[in-house]
């Protein structure tokens, strides 16, 4: 088969390079408006929810999360707290609601394959009755521990297939059932004194492997403590040194016959069956009956193994958790309180609107744009006391409300707007001011009067509006024409003009 | 509000690095170290300072530790396990995995000298462990629903880092000990450049200047080489971390390149398991360490030989690790009793010593004999070489980030009062920052930036982006705001941006920030326009356009409108009369936005007429010589443009021919 390759290393080295790489929890800023937050899934090493925040949004991105992992940190979902909008990108995992019992599924794929295959079951969990439980130890129930028990049913199926002298293929899947695998058989065997080369074979094993005992912070807990209790992360470290696991970068490395003994457990690509090193063993063992292929959900194991026909090595094929479970989105809402959920069309079924419902539900399909509504009217934003002393209230007449204007120098930080007073003084731009209500023409008489302004009042009879008029006589000739929408003053002398507009400003709301 | 800083050690001098720093209601103990050149009660911080009834857990918000030096982490068992303290504490994954080896290093040491009464025991580490968080770097930690801490790299030691704690809008950031120069498995120290109230740095080197640290490695190697090839033994004193692990990459790397075969030992299974921990913690190395970690891990020493005790007095050169450093007992007291007396042999000593160690008295000056105690005299005839490198930084790196960071205030702590003193005036006169030195158990207080929760509107915000987007020219990032269809400039960071607006503040509202276009319809009312006016009379004879293009000759701008035959008569005069008095405003000011038509011109908002109102109200001035021809014209503006409307009206005075 000829693969065409559309990117080249360079292209991979080059795209790598643009990425910046984040710590869970590390906020990292987009265009200084938008905040970033990534925290850990739980579904694989370094897989992430993310959380946006802009000055008007609050956003939880979910993707597929596992509340707890054996290797991987888990779901930090309290991290997620305080967000409007909760939405559900990767629900992929609900659409095996139907077949949650892979029993089903595995002996439909065995009947198909062959009678030797064995079937896989996955061990019912007892359904937690949701009303007694916190939701908190309802998220967190035993899923990792199901899982472990599926990793030991594997094995037990594995040391059969050696004890009775087959070899067992694993394709590389999930790096952590790879992980957990290791550590049991190697457990098992050690246990029953089996005496069995353990074969790694993947140009990337050697550096994962390094790698992947070197980042204690994105695993779990119990991991953690393995280095806390001076422990290798993985017991790996010490199968490579005890030469019990033995890694090689190709089928063809020049040292793999020196080593090759049967039966033996291998581990290697690729897990669609048509690249690596899992093509020329499957073609070795397809027919053998004592020996063992593990397979995981995911792939059409009829289709997969086609080329390889007749079949007659025993396929177990597993299924592992690979997002959250039906059960556990209603309670997770619970805890996370959005005032919108946003789900993908296809489980509306599942999450159909109901009426008094503490969260309102919008449906989003691919390629449609979705409008989703805005929690806050305006912005969020944060004065600094230094220009508020700077401020000059004026208190309004009618309610109780004070005004002033405002100027300093604004900036963005982390997703929020600041507004503090600006290193140089700023003077108040010479812009129109601005005035409103009604002028009482006794009252303008007498702040003219406080001002040394001699005049009298004319009503305009003709009006209706209550218009008038004030004329000022001394020291100066001046006219006061108001209207209830509008003032003219009139005088040539600037400084008079001044003084009446002063008098107007005292006795008008305006600012 | 102010920021309390209650300084319980490392105030004026190295040792037991304690700071309790009180910020918008929270108290956060940075660092809970020991003195190691103490055996009373001065060997722990005053702890009753915190808390006079004891009570630590409602006293104290959380505890922070930024590395596993034992001046920095020394008490902490002792805090927790003996105090009671069971609130949280943080440290980075490094510090929490080496911190116990270090303490029950010490704790050991201080077993074996007699007469010692343990100040806390294997299970109290073990359970203090316990408590502990462990931090990742550039985490943002919520301890709680106000305070928020972060760690960034240090350098310094494996896993050291700077805290960065914010309650509100008050921050500041506690280095511990850091290195601004990376060396040979650590980077230097990295942090953002944030907006500080504080920052509390460390000052070991307030006044020296470093240079390269290459010449100084040579030189050690240069040594040790000389040592072992004359058959001697070379004893290094260390820790069992840090300083260790720095040197053996140095040696490994020397003895692969001169493919030496001389044995490299670790006196202790401690420092050996140390090493087990940097090849699982190599995350935390420097960069060029890590991009090599999946091939070969650095800590992975080949030339390092598993070590036996009798190996102390078998023939042959050697190079030996022996803990403690500073030889202040346990093995490499023991040592060092042994090969001191040998002229062949070379130990080497620490940057630092504290005073009252055997390693202190071996810096100062060159003595031939040691008085151990009353009854033990050491003759030393080895050669002794000082390590000059050290893991912290010089007073350019401390220049460097307080200039790079900017902070209000900087306090000084972990170092000596004379070089502090230089230190804090170079850093005021300088960078022109407040800075201060406490001793132990003084408190300094500092103001700190405060800040109300307001609205802001769209209008606003926009017209603030809007005035940014005319003032500089520059491509700007837009983000689309789907829900309202409007864009909103975002590039507003860190860039002084002047915003003009008004403030709303309604009783048990939040307060509002809106634009003035706003103002009316937020306070639901009408506005009430001023302007002003002034009808003007002037001669007509000051009007003749021929008298004026004569005046203006060399105004080619000017054009004047022929009047048509279809116009009637008086508007033919008006426009005459408009055209005249452009003709004078042109010769007075720039027309460039004088708009021109028939019956009136404006130039802004100052708007003139002819006025045919006989009793037109804003002719307050009457034209005394009535025999004269007079026209007038009604002139109307708005507050904004009185000064250019009065400059207008002067011109048309000064033109009048009268
Ligand atoms: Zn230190
Ligand atoms: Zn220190
Ligand atoms: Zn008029």
């Amino acid at each position: 088969m000829v693969m065409i390759s559309h990117i080249s290393t360079t292209d991979v080295k080059e795209c790598m390079q643009k990425i910046q790489p984040l710590k869970y929890g590390e906020e990292t800023c987009f265009n200084g408006s938008i905040m970033l937050k990534a925290y850990s899934s739980g579904l694989d090493i370094g897989s992430c929810n993310w959380t946006i925040n802009s000055p008007r949004r609050r956003i939880a991105y979910l993707s597929g999360s596992l509340f707890l992992s054996a290797c991987w940190k888990g779901f930090d979902y309290l991290s997620l707290l305080g967000n409007d909008i909760v939405l559900f990108s990767d629900l992929s995992s609900l659409h095996s609601i139907d077949n949650t019992c892979t029993e089903t599924q595995g002996t439909k794929n065995n009947n198909l394959i062959g009678d030797n295959g064995l079937s896989f079951c996955n061990t019912s969990a007892p359904q937690v009755d949701t009303n007694d439980e916190l939701p908190h130890s309802l998220l967190e129930n035993d899923e990792s521990s199901d899982e472990i028990e599926k990793i030991k049913f594997i094995c037990s199926c594995m040391i059969d297939s050696l004890q009775g002298g087959g070899s067992v293929l694993v394709p590389i899947g999930r790096l952590e059932t790879v992980l957990l695998l290791l550590e049991q058989i190697s457990k098992s065997l050690e246990s029953l004194n089996i005496m069995v080369p353990i074969f790694m074979i993947s140009s990337t094993a050697e550096e994962t492997l390094a790698i992947i005992n070197t980042v204690p912070e994105w695993l779990s807990k119990q991991r953690q403590h393995k280095l806390f209790s001076g422990e290798s992360l993985f017991n790996h470290v010490e199968l490579k040194k005890a030469k019990k696991l033995l890694v090689f970068t190709s089928i063809f490395s020049s040292e793999l016959p020196m080593m090759w003994q049967e039966p033996c457990i291998v581990f290697c690509s690729h897990w669609n069956l048509r690249l690596g090193p899992v093509v020329p063993l499957l073609h070795r063992w397809h027919d053998d009956p004592k020996s063992l292929l593990i397979l995981e959900q995911g792939v059409d194991a009829e289709v997969a193994l086609l080329p390889f026909r007749p079949i007659t090595i025993k396929v177990l094929q597993c299924s592992f958790l690979s997002g959250i479970m039906m059960q556990k989105v209603t309670p997770l809402l619970e805890i996370l309180q959005p005032k919108l959920v946003l789900f993908p069309e296809d489980v509306r079924i599942h999450y159909p609107i109901k009426e008094n419902d503490k969260h309102s539900y919008l449906y989003y399909s691919e390629n449609v744009q979705l409008k989703v509504p805005s929690f806050s009217k305006g912005f969020e934003a944060r004065l600094e006391t230094d220009l508020a002393f700077q401020l000059q209230p004026r208190r309004l007449t009618q309610q109780n409300i004070a005004i002033a204007r405002l100027k300093g120098r604004i900036f963005l930080s982390k997703g929020k707007y600041f507004l503090a007073a600006s290193k140089i003084p700023l003077e108040f731009s010479n812009k129109q001011l601005v005035h409103w209500g009604s002028v009482e023409p006794t009252h303008l008489l007498l702040a003219l009067q406080e001002r040394g302004l001699v005049g009298s009042i004319h009503w305009d009879k003709d009006a209706t509006n209550g218009s008038f008029s004030i004329q000022v006589s001394n020291p100066e000739n001046a006219v006061i024409e108001t209207s209830a929408k509008q003032t003219t003053i009139s005088c040539e002398d600037r400084n008079i003009t001044a003084l009446i507009y002063e008098a107007l400003k005292s006795v008008c709301d305006g600012i | 509000m102010a920021i309390e800083c209650l300084v319980l050690g490392a105030g004026q001098e190295v040792g037991k690095s304690c700071v309790v720093v009180s910020i918008g209601g929270k108290r956060i103990m940075f660092d809970c170290g020991m003195h190691m050149g103490y055996d009373d009660h001065r060997r722990f911080p005053n702890f009753s300072l915190i808390s006079e009834t004891g009570d630590f857990n409602s006293a104290l918000t959380c505890v922070v530790i930024t590395h596993f030096h034992l001046d920095h982490v020394g008490a902490l068992p002792y805090f927790t396990e003996v105090c009671g303290y069971h609130g949280p504490i943080f440290m980075t994954y490094p510090t929490k995995a080496l911190a116990p080896l270090m303490l029950e290093d010490y704790r050991k040491v201080m077993v074996d000298r007699r007469g010692e009464e343990e100040q806390f025991t294997y299970d109290h580490i073990i359970e203090c462990m316990k408590k502990v968080t462990p931090l990742d770097l550039k985490q943002t930690v919520r301890v709680d629903k106000d305070l928020e801490i972060c760690a960034y790299y240090a350098g310094h030691v494996l896993g050291a880092a700077m805290i960065y704690a914010r309650v509100g809008e008050s921050s500041l950031v506690y280095t511990g000990d850091y290195n601004m120069t990376p060396d040979r498995h650590l980077g230097a120290a990295q942090i953002d450049r944030l907006q500080l109230d504080l920052l509390i740095t460390e000052s070991t080197y307030a006044t020296t200047i470093r240079d390269s640290k290459y010449a100084r490695e040579r030189e050690f190697l240069r040594a040790v080489h000389k040592c072992i090839s004359g058959g001697g033994k070379v004893l290094i004193p260390t820790f069992a971390l840090g300083r260790a692990q720095e040197l053996c990459i140095l040696l490994d790397d020397y003895w692969e390149r001169m493919n030496l075969k001389v044995p490299i030992y670790f006196s202790a299974g401690l420092t050996i398991q140390a090493n087990m921990y940097y090849k699982m913690l190599i995350g935390w190395a420097s960069q060029k360490i890590k991009g090599i970690s999946s091939v070969r891990n650095t800590f992975d020493f080949k030339h390092v030989c598993p070590f036996d005790r009798s190996l102390v007095n078998s023939p042959g050169p050697c190079v030996l690790f022996a803990t403690p450093g500073m030889i202040s007992g346990g093995f490499s007291l023991e040592v060092f009793k042994q090969w001191a007396p040998s002229e062949l042999n070379l130990v080497t000593l620490p940057g630092y010593c504290v005073a009252g160690t055997i390693g202190h008295k071996l810096m100062s000056g060159k003595p031939t004999k040691i008085d151990l105690d009353k009854d033990t005299q050491i003759d030393v005839r080895c050669q002794i070489h000082q390590l000059s490198f050290s893991p912290h930084t010089d007073a350019k790196g401390i220049m460097d980030l307080v200039e790079y960071l900017s902070p209000k205030h900087v306090i000084l702590v972990h170092g000596e009062k004379p070089k502090m003193a230089l230190l804090k005036e170079r850093i005021q006169s300088e960078l022109g920052i407040q800075c201060y030195y406490p001793a132990n158990n003084e408190t300094v207080l500092i103001p700190s930036t405060q800040s109300v929760k307001i609205d802001a509107t769209k209008m606003f915000i926009n017209s603030c982006s809007n005035a940014k987007l005319q003032g500089v020219k520059r491509s700007f990032l837009f983000i689309s705001d789907s829900s309202s269809r409007s864009t909103e400039i975002s590039k507003l960071l860190e860039e002084d941006v002047t915003a003009e607006g008004i403030l709303v503040m309604e009783k048990t509202k939040t307060a509002k920030i809106i634009h003035e276009d706003e103002l009316l319809h937020t306070l639901r009312v009408e506005e009430h326009q001023v302007q002003f006016a002034f009808c003007c009379p002037m001669e007509v004879t000051s009007l003749q356009p021929e008298l004026i293009e004569a005046k203006s000759h060399e105004d080619s701008l000017m054009e004047l409108d022929v009047p048509r035959s279809s116009a009637t008569a008086d508007n033919r005069t008006n426009k005459g009369f408009i055209n005249g008095l452009v003709a004078i405003f042109k010769i007075k000011i720039d027309c460039k936005d004088l708009q021109i038509a028939s019956d009136h011109l404006q130039l802004r908002s100052f708007r003139v007429c002819i006025c045919s109102s006989e009793h037109c109200s804003y002719r307050t001035k009457e034209k005394k010589d009535i025999s004269k021809s007079v026209v007038y014209f009604c002139c109307r503006w708005s507050f904004s443009d009185d000064k250019l409307a009065r400059k207008l009206l002067q011109i048309m005075g000064q033109s009048d021919s009268s």
